[in-house]
């Protein structure tokens, strides 16, 4: 009987992952001890571990291992870097919002380490089954995640909304890994990237099944059409548990997206036209529907479908000599924004369960002026006013998209952005006119120290935009 | 050296703010003293940013932005003295006005496009949030519209940039945003843009610059924004420091388009003189005296974009000085209508009469300042306006029949201010309540700004002889270009 040939494993390639998915495991064991009420040191636990793997990631080995399953590269170290410190970030603010409102559970931050080994699975697949299962992995965790409020009903309603639809996104990415499949007869991306089908019944097959897989992840990134469920999910889920969400989830995906775009090489033209028409799209529809909205998560969640398009925009623009700079960039700057603006609604919401909207804002200048301060960075940044990073994200994306030669696109771009100004610009001016009478909100320790975080990345990473690369390289 | 002092005042105090804007002044004057009567920049300092995209911090000082920051850095103080007894929200009002100070002045230094792009957004975050915070009325609806207007023009103008810098790349393979190297590129024909592509780029640039002048029909955020800020004046006057449209056509928008300008040119001279013409009729019927004076600004705003637009040493030299002139004689006219305002609780100049009876020194100053702006000779408005038209005159692209329209400007300038200083000054006295003397100190101050009108509107050389070489070295280089 032929033995089973196991491939060789490189485990210093996925090392982050490992720590991960290792720590994770061992938390759900651990949690089993740590009383109720002392939840926080689950929490601790968590973050250690995030802070591990982060530390870990310029020790790791670039290399492709498992057979061809899994790779590692600089631009892979960069992208785990954001994912993890977002991870970090988002375990600070759920341990403070979290045991505020009296939801905090230890699940929760072993379901959110689980969703981040997704989101490095994702971010280093080298394989289409790779992809799917980190895609599944960070999904599912996420589902939980959402409707981990128990008895709130906008939690558990939206915990529902975003199963089903995910459940509707992953059966088109599995149809198109299929067709791919069967039209090359591979799931490696290197594989696949030699044997496109060059005529005939296989050729379309080849890109039905790209196009599927497209779409599977355009449902993850919310990009329009597939959009619709992000702001009932955003709008629904506990704060920080959306903010980990509209952070991890788009990196990771949009990682999984560059991947696939890559690998057409020179043939990415046959999809490019449609991807730049969802790209404007993407960006407009999100920018002009933000406008109309009162409730501040679901602004935010247009918006940061907006910022998908841009982020789309940048990863088609970067086919040529410009890298991958613009698109990564992009994701640091959103990823850094998002935290900022969601853990400020996070705080003022407090212990209460409502539904934040524009007027909560009005006068928040006269009661809490840092946590303004910090809110005014993240709508700033949002809306790409130097020096912030958003700035230079945009301005990345617009030159690398001008310089592919799609000038139009670049102009449709700053179209977008001059109408998304409006929206942030009205609750940037909310918070500094009117009075209020509602309490000065209280900030706990982790959640200042998170926030001051993030305030501090989205100047400095504005001002000296190098300093990712880094942050991320240091140590190596 | 100047660049950025004021931004390093993190400090909230009041005292703190006088200090750096006047350490800030005191640099300038010596900036001033030390300048040579050269072409080009001095005191250059240039630090790289980003290098993989060949960003700059790049500062630079010449006879035209030399001006710029002398202004900027005197009306600063002169905001701080207009607040001086605002009590609601001071350290915010200071610290505000400081980041507003220091990133105009940036804007007006920098010399690398992208850095100027991210002082000249900049400008708009400190100005906005003074009106929303200090601001009566719709003060958040008019803070909103003085946000988002300028910022639409100027996401255009970020793309432009985009697309100038990158063509520079495809054709001689230097990713730079240094305006020095750009302009020369264009200069000396290494770098040749389409036609259509050079309008469309110019197109963005001049959007942006057009709504932060700004002039006809691009003005509407600007009087609603004064209409809606606090009656002392202070937040006009750091408005009215916001002349970077004007300062960023000429700076940036002619000599990397030389051609597409010309080609504009006349419509853009056409655009103007409806400023002119229209911002006086509705100054003439408005009762607010602030928005009178927002109207009046913009109507000083169309000369300099006939001076700049006739690219000739005299319409360049005499937008320059208009550019000055608007911000000396209208800040001191906010500062009167604000000391008006604060006695009587009131704006509209139904509400005074006589003035001139109970403080007759004060209405002496006040005639002086609104000859100024009016533009009687001896004084600084007549040598700019006079040197704008006299270029707009000799520009083959403009000609003679602009002027015509032009000076019916100035003569409803005069209408409409002197109906004002009438109807507020001349008259009989009220029995109570009459309009007493301004503090020594405020007639001091209004004292210094008009010594500063005599002496521009008597020897204008003193900024002529340091503009002169560097606006003639732009002049020429337009024309080399535009053959």
């Amino acid at each position: 009987m032929a033995q089973i040939a196991l491939p060789s494993i490189d485990y210093m390639v996925i090392l982050q992952i490992l720590i991960i998915f290792g720590s994770a495991t061992a938390l759900l064991l651990i949690d089993l001890f740590i009383p109720a009420n002392q939840k926080k040191i689950t929490a601790l636990l968590a973050l250690g571990a995030t802070i591990g793997a982060l530390v870990a990631g310029p020790y790791s080995n670039s290399g492709v291992t498992m057979a061809n399953a899994v790779a590692f590269g600089s631009s892979t170290l960069i992208v785990n870097s954001i994912i993890l410190f977002a991870t970090a970030i988002s375990i600070l603010f759920a341990s403070d919002a979290m045991h505020k409102q009296g939801i905090e559970r230890g699940e929760t931050y072993v379901l959110m380490l689980l969703a981040t080994g997704g989101m490095l699975l994702l971010a280093q697949g080298a394989s289409l089954i790779t992809l799917f299962l980190g895609l599944e992995l960070l999904s599912i965790a996420l589902y939980i995640l959402t409707a981990i409020a128990y008895p709130r009903i906008a939690s558990e309603e939206a915990g529902l909304k975003y199963l089903i639809i995910g459940a509707f996104g992953a059966g088109f990415l599995v149809f198109g890994i299929a067709l791919t499949f069967g039209a090359t007869g591979s799931l490696v991306l290197s594989e696949i990237a030699t044997r496109i089908p060059v005529t005939g019944i296989e050729r379309s097959l080849f890109f039905t099944g790209i196009g599927l897989m497209l779409v599977g992840f355009g449902y993850k990134v919310s990009l329009v059409p597939f959009h619709m469920w992000t702001p009932d999910v955003y709008q629904g889920a506990p704060t920080s548990i959306t903010s980990f969400m509209a952070v991890g989830s788009k990196v990771a995906g949009f990682i999984a997206i560059i991947a696939l775009v890559q690998m057409l090489g020179a043939e990415a033209q046959v999809i490019t036209p449609v991807l730049m028409g969802i790209a404007v799209l993407t960006m407009l529809v999100g920018s002009i529907v933000a406008i109309n909205q009162t409730s501040l998560k679901r602004m935010l969640a247009y918006s940061s479908i907006s910022h998908a398009g841009f982020v789309l925009l940048g990863v088609l623009g970067s086919t040529q000599a410009t890298g991958l700079r613009a698109p990564i960039f992009y994701l640091a700057a959103y990823t850094l924004t998002n935290l900022a603006a969601f853990g400020v609604i996070m705080v003022l919401e407090g212990s209460e369960e409502r539904d934040l909207t524009l007027a909560d804002l009005t006068g928040l200048w006269t009661r809490n002026p840092w946590l303004t301060g910090i809110m005014a960075l993240a709508l700033l940044s949002l809306a790409g006013v130097p020096p912030t990073v958003g700035f230079l994200g945009k301005f990345l994306v617009i030159s690398a998209v001008w310089q592919s030669g799609y000038m139009w696109m670049a102009i449709i771009a700053a179209f977008a952005s001059a109408f998304a100004a409006f929206f942030y610009v009205r609750a940037l001016l909310s918070m500094f006119s009117g009075t209020t009478d509602r309490p000065r909100m209280t900030l706990d320790a982790r959640s200042s120290l998170a926030l001051l975080i993030v305030a501090v990345g989205i100047i400095a990473v504005g001002l000296m935009p190098w300093s990712i690369n880094a942050i991320a390289l240091a140590g190596s | 050296m100047i660049s950025l002092t004021a931004a390093s005042a993190r400090s909230l105090q009041r005292t703190i703010a006088w200090i750096v804007s006047i350490a800030n002044a005191a640099l300038v004057v010596y900036a001033l003293t030390a300048m040579q009567p050269l072409g080009g920049y001095q005191f250059v300092e240039s630090v790289e940013w980003l290098s993989d995209i060949g960003l700059k911090y790049a500062v630079g000082l010449d006879g035209i932005n030399v001006w710029m920051v002398v202004l900027a850095t005197l009306l600063t103080p002169l905001a701080l003295f207009a607040a001086r007894n605002e009590s609601t929200h001071q350290k915010s009002f200071h610290a505000l006005i400081l980041v507003l100070s220091a990133s105009l002045i940036g804007a007006f230094v920098a010399t690398d496009l992208l850095l100027f792009y991210v002082f000249f957004e900049l400008t708009l975050v400190p100005t906005a949030v003074l009106i929303a915070t200090h601001g009566s009325g719709d003060a958040k609806a008019a803070a909103i519209k003085f946000f988002v207007y300028p910022f639409i023009g100027s996401v255009f103008m970020l793309a432009s940039i985009a697309g100038l810098v990158i063509n520079h790349y495809q054709q001689t393979g230097l990713m730079t945003f240094d305006s020095v190297i750009l302009s020369g590129a264009v200069l000396n024909g290494t770098l040749v843009l389409d036609q259509n592509l050079e309008r469309a780029l110019f197109a963005g640039f001049f959007l942006a610059f057009a709504i932060k002048t700004p002039i006809w029909p691009f003005h509407t955020w600007m009087p609603q924004a004064q209409a809606s800020t606090p009656s002392n004046g202070s937040v006009d006057i750091a408005g009215i420091l916001l002349k970077i449209g004007a300062y960023g056509m000429l700076r940036f928008a002619l000599p990397f388009f030389p051609h597409a300008a010309v080609w504009a040119a006349p419509a853009i001279g056409v655009l103007a003189v409806i400023s002119i013409l229209y911002s006086a009729v509705i100054a003439f019927g408005q009762k607010d005296m602030k928005v009178l004076l927002s109207y009046a600004t913009i109507s000083h705003l169309g000369f300099v974009m006939l001076g700049i637009y006739s690219q000739t040493v005299e319409g360049v030299t005499g937008a320059l000085i208009t550019m000055i002139n608007s911000g000396l004689t209208t800040g001191a006219l906010f500062l009167i209508v604000g000391i008006l305002a604060a006695q009587r609780g009131s704006r509209n100049r139904d509400d005074f009469s006589g003035v001139w009876l109970t403080a007759p020194t004060f209405g002496t100053l006040t005639l002086i300042t609104v000859f100024a702006s009016i533009g009687v000779p001896g004084l600084n408005g007549f040598v700019g306006e006079f040197l704008s038209m006299q270029g707009a005159w000799l520009a083959p692209q403009l000609g003679y029949s602009y002027v015509v329209f032009a000076v019916i400007g100035i003569v409803l300038s005069a209408a409409y201010l002197l109906r004002m200083y009438r109807g507020v000054f001349m008259g009989a006295a009220p029995e109570e309540n009459a309009i007493h003397e301004p503090s020594t100190g405020e007639l001091a101050v209004l004292g210094l700004l008009i010594v500063a009108m005599i002496v521009i509107g008597l020897y204008p050389n003193i900024i002529t002889s340091i503009s002169n070489a560097s606006v003639t070295d732009l002049v020429n280089s337009l024309n080399a270009n535009s053959q």
